[in-house]
């Protein structure tokens, strides 16, 4: 079956703490993704670096969860 | 002038990146934490080596100072780098792995940066590379 063409929004509301691995990607000129199509999703980093091994064109890697709160950084 | 948006995610300011291949057609979008404490701009092992760049032949292996310490990185050469819509071609990256903690994969630093002027309004979130 033909994966569905979807937005950003239209993603992080379909797999919400995911990561994801999406090809076919629509970028406007300022390299913002604005759309393409989830190849993969998983809650592992492990299966998307996975996923990203075996692909060869185009791809974006996306994590549509949010920091836990009271954690700090420092890079 | 090209600008995005901040992103309402968290307190960093997230900013996708689109690195081009070896091969000069395949890439990988990633979102990187802008750092103006980072020399230079570090991509995740996996990445580099997706995009078919040996890291086990770097252009150079170089001594980096980290939170945690200090690490010897590789340093390659990517064909392409694109940020906010502006791209360094041949441009120098570190392969390093941030820990699985870090909420991005890599950060965009000085190496980047410094091509141009950066304007960030936290009032109006957006960034602007001109």
């Amino acid at each position: 079956m033909k994966q569905k063409r979807l937005t950003i929004d239209e993603m992080v509301q379909q797999y919400p703490d995911q990561w994801l691995f999406i090809v076919d990607c629509e970028h406007s000129a300022s390299t913002e993704l604005l759309s393409g199509i989830v190849a993969v999703h998983s809650a592992s980093r492990d299966v998307i670096q996975k996923a990203s091994a075996e692909y060869k064109g185009g791809a974006a890697i996306r994590y549509t969860g949010k920091p836990p709160e009271g954690r700090f950084y420092l890079l | 002038m090209q600008r995005i948006r901040l992103q309402p995610v968290s307190n960093f300011i997230l900013i996708p990146i689109k690195m081009m291949g070896i091969d000069g057609n395949s890439f990988r979008d990633i979102e990187v934490a802008l750092d103006t404490g980072a020399t230079t701009t570090s991509i995740p092992i996996y990445v580099a080596s997706t995009l078919g760049y040996n890291i086990s032949e770097a252009k150079r292996i170089e001594p980096v100072v980290t939170g945690s310490g200090v690490e010897e990185v590789p340093i390659i050469e990517i064909k392409a780098l694109t940020a906010i819509g502006q791209t360094i071609e041949n441009i120098e990256v570190m392969c390093h792995d941030l820990p699985p903690e870090a909420p991005v994969e890599g950060v965009l630093g000085l190496n980047f940066l410094m091509n141009f002027d950066v304007h960030i309004s936290f009032s109006k979130g957006t960034i602007e590379l001109t």
